[in-house]
């Protein structure tokens, strides 16, 4: 065998005649070739090429964790062929692992078909020709046979990460905003790893509470940039770092206790890496809940000038399986482990700030120079935070390149721990309810165009308890205001983004010109009918994408009608037609939300359930259980050579 | 994309300026933080000197004239107005000036400063005008030499209009009337820029669409 694949990747067929083939490879080790030859490909081998010991065959199933430094070794063949391996949707991680087997002055035969050595839809350069392998690699020759394109390579100098992966040293980079907690006991936990070549920067104001170690130093911004300037924090803690491995985190996650097995595991030469990261939304962990770690744009077109604008709908980003790879993947921006010489290769853009998918252009920027985005499946990172606006539902890319949109991740276990369990919930809002509502309240009245007359009060809301409630009352209010200038709706809009979640800017102008152009064209007679059918419209969409047909988008309208129609009469309806499908979104969101979290202010302790946890037997089952869920399948585990991974209820992770 | 006299690729990535900066919830449309962003963003912006709503000395102090990352087209009275006004600033190759008294029918002439001397005439501006004008009432006399000179071509999105009672009264696809209109005065061979209020939505609809 060669490599294969799960037929679920339907890599594309390398028919090539085993009779051109053995031409091919035999004519080309005769030039220069030495000794037996490392053979990473998909075209079957004859036995009269294997006979005579000119190659040895790398037998492995590809996915996401694809590797052969531990078999294989750190540049240590001295030569190396691949074979019909642009048909992959990993060809980029084949690529990387092979040229990092290679040693300098190495030969490296490559064969593929002729039409995928011209680039992808992400760069028109093909692999060799990518930044990261353009100067090492020099093409001595280049043949076209048929539909074949052969070349051979020699590796001139070492790889770029080859200091990094001698060096054992760990530099862990936490990014702070302020007083953290979490921040503090991070540092902590790090410094407990046992490593001895470990250093901690913070960057970012003095979290407090930090361990006073002579390991620990912190940096910061020349000045404060309320933006959130993550990127220039980054790049400055690389510059920073003493060790040339590095693991750059944001100050909301748990660092596991076996990182450093995990990285043992995964081995020294690795690219851009995240782990699988989770939120548990209640303290017995049974139900891990992902977060958006691994993402990916699915984009085909139009990806060179979607990149030179840096702008990123959200609608085209999803999260695949951690062992499936697309060009166009990326790690979250909330925690990178990557090698110091890769960062100061591929640097990130200082031109993005946080909430600007600074991540999505720094992983395409590295794919495109040839370095992947990839998983460590190996252990996993809890976020102490859920994320704010998927709680419920998340884009979802299925192996076999289908999608689900929207899809619902909430199990029926977490749904029964919610009923029976709810005091064991963590809130959904970390602050209390009266700092919550108070805070929106005021920045409600302080919009200009709030007269006295709307002017709201705490005795408003006096009757609501969580989030649906709160921000009817919210909306009911924003329904009656004059809206008459651009300013009016960017002030409102404001509302959410500085309140709910920093929507990206490109999005909160699409909001605001699709309320312009509400107001300024319905006919006030059919408001409400107009508003609910926009209402419904752009959920369908939602959850279809942004180009169904038109009878796929009115089937949908239809359904997701008949789901949300009495919820949607509970709420208040514009009386100048105004299309506010933003606020609409988001109470249909926090009702949902409310529906399988309990507990949404840290004082709020239903009363009506067990406050004490399940016991062993029984969470044993729901875990069972929980295995079995969409949720568990498609989101959170993957199977890989009879392992399922990553490992999230053992003792050490408990 | 067309290149300038020195070979410098004009407005390099983008075919839209932003019309009041590059303004978001931090950073309010024609302040000096919506036009710092635009610089950050390498997104090419109008700086509209003729409303008063706008320090230019804070621009100059800024140094958002000398940077050499985006393009900015200073709309001011007359050309003599803007040497007035840039008097003594420091000044890239990236600034042009819009001279908006200086009419050639509905077309506001664009000067560039190609040598980093002296400003000479290099394309078109074209203002959105009022609702019920067809989009250009009437076509400027353009001479050979201004026809030969053109290399830009900017005009107004009917998205610039701000009061929502206005908005109403102009044709929804008038931008795409204007873009055909001026492709078919001046030729295909011209850079034409929509100037917009509301770039990075245009930006995201460029990727929707693509």
């Amino acid at each position: 065998m060669t490599l294969t694949e799960k037929a679920v990747f339907s890599r594309r067929e390398f028919p090539i005649d085993s009779t051109v083939l053995e031409d091919l490879v035999e004519k080309s080790l005769r030039t220069g070739f030495r000794g037996t030859t490392l053979y990473c490909g998909y075209a079957r081998l004859t036995d009269r090429l294997t006979g005579k010991g000119l190659l040895a065959e790398v037998e492995a199933r590809v996915d996401g964790f694809f590797r052969l430094q531990q078999r294989y070794g750190f540049e240590e063949r001295e030569a190396v062929s691949t074979v019909g391996i642009r048909g992959s949707r990993f060809a980029l991680l084949i690529f990387w692992e092979v040229f990092h087997v290679l040693a300098p002055g190495g030969l490296w035969l490559d064969i593929d078909d002729v039409g995928l050595c011209r680039g992808t839809p992400l760069t028109e350069k093909d692999l060799p020709d990518r930044d990261y392998y353009r100067e090492a690699l020099t093409c001595l020759t280049e043949e076209r046979r048929g539909d074949y394109l052969l070349r051979v390579y020699r590796k001139e100098s070492p790889a770029l990460i080859g200091g990094d992966v001698k060096d054992d040293g760990w530099t862990f980079g936490i990014l702070t905003a302020g007083p953290s907690a979490a921040a503090a006991k991070l540092v902590e936990d790090i410094l407990e790893l046992g490593s001895v070549n470990t250093e901690v920067i913070i960057c970012g104001p003095d979290p407090g509470g930090s361990p006073d170690d002579d390991r620990v130093r912190r940096i910061d911004l020349d000045r404060p940039e309320p933006r959130g300037w993550i990127t220039r924090k980054k790049n400055l803690i690389a510059d920073a770092a003493t060790y040339g491995n590095l693991c750059i985190v944001h100050d909301r996650f748990v660092i596991p206790r076996n990182f450093f097995d995990a990285m043992r595991r995964y081995g020294s030469v690795f690219s851009t890496l995240t782990f699988p990261q989770f939120y548990f939304p209640e303290v017995t962990k049974t139900v891990p809940q992902r977060y958006p770690d691994y993402q990916a744009l699915l984009q085909d077109s139009n990806l060179e000038e979607t990149f030179s604008h840096k702008t990123y709908h959200a609608d085209r980003i999803f999260h695949p399986q951690y062992d499936d790879f697309l060009e166009t993947a990326f790690c979250c921006g909330g925690l990178y482990v990557t090698k110091r010489s890769l960062w100061q290769f591929c640097r990130q853009d200082e031109s993005l700030y946080h909430c600007e998918w600074e991540d999505v252009h720094f992983g395409l920027d590295s794919q495109r120079k040839g370095i992947p985005h990839r998983v460590n499946p190996f252990t996993f990172f809890e976020s102490v935070n859920g994320h704010p606006l998927l709680c419920t539902r998340m884009h979802t890319l299925n192996a076999n390149g289908t999608t689900s949109r929207s899809l619902f991740h909430v199990s029926d276990v977490q749904k029964r721990l919610a009923r029976r369990y709810s005091p064991l919930f963590k809130p959904v809002v970390n602050r209390s309810r009266n700092e919550y509502y108070s805070g929106i309240i005021a920045a409600f009245n302080a919009l200009e165009m709030v007269d006295e007359s709307l002017q709201m009060s705490m005795k408003d809301v006096s009757h609501c308890r969580g989030l649906f409630d709160f921000w009817k009352e919210i909306y009911r209010r924003v329904a009656s205001l004059p809206l008459v200038r651009r300013e009016d709706l960017l002030a409102l809009y404001n509302l959410l983004t500085s309140f709910v979640y920093a929507h990206q800017n490109c999005l909160v102008q699409s909001w605001i010109r699709n309320t312009e152009l509400s107001l300024a064209r319905l006919n006030p007679g059919t408001v409400k009918g107009m508003s609910l059918l926009t209402t419904l419209v752009r959920t369908a969409r939602s959850l279809l994408g942004t180009v169904p047909t038109r009878d796929r988008l009115v089937n949908a309208a239809i359904s997701v009608g008949r789901e949300l129609l009495p919820l949607y009469l509970r709420i208040p309806v514009p009386s100048s037609g105004a299309d506010l499908s933003p606020f609409v979104s988001l109470l249909l969101y926090y009702w949902e939300v409310e529906r399988y979290y309990p507990v949404i202010f840290p004082a709020d302790s239903p009363s009506s359930a067990s406050s004490s946890p399940p016991g062993p037997a029984e969470r044993a089952r729901m875990r069972e259980r929980f295995l079995g869920s969409a949720s568990a399948k498609n989101l959170v585990f993957v199977q890989s050579d009879n392992e399922r991974l990553p490992t999230v209820w053992s003792d050490e992770n408990d | 994309m067309m290149s300038n006299t020195s070979g410098a690729r004009v407005a390099p990535s983008y075919s839209v300026a932003a019309y009041r900066g590059l303004w978001d919830r931090r950073a309010a449309p024609n302040s000096i933080g919506a036009f710092r962003r635009a610089c950050i963003k390498g997104v090419p912006f109008v700086v509209d000197l003729t409303t008063g709503a706008i320090d230019h000395r804070e621009l100059i102090s800024e140094g958002l004239f000398g940077q050499s990352t985006v393009h900015v087209f200073l709309k001011a009275e007359t050309l003599d107005t803007a040497h007035e006004i840039l008097d003594g600033a420091s000044l890239s190759k990236n600034i042009h000036v819009v001279a908006s008294n200086a009419k050639n029918g509905d077309l506001l002439p664009v000067f560039c400063r190609d040598t980093g001397v002296s400003f000479s005439h290099c394309g078109f501006y074209l203002p959105l005008g009022s609702p019920n004008e067809e989009p250009i009432s009437a076509q400027g006399r353009l001479t050979p030499a201004e026809s030969e000179q053109t290399r830009m071509v900017l005009h107004e999105s009917i998205d610039i209009v701000q009061d929502i009672a206005e908005m109403r009264m102009y044709s929804h696809d008038r931008d795409t009337a204007v873009r055909s209109f001026l492709v078919g005065l001046f030729g295909d061979d011209k850079h034409y820029v929509k100037v917009s209020d509301l770039v990075e939505r245009e930006f995201l609809i460029s990727q929707i669409e693509g």
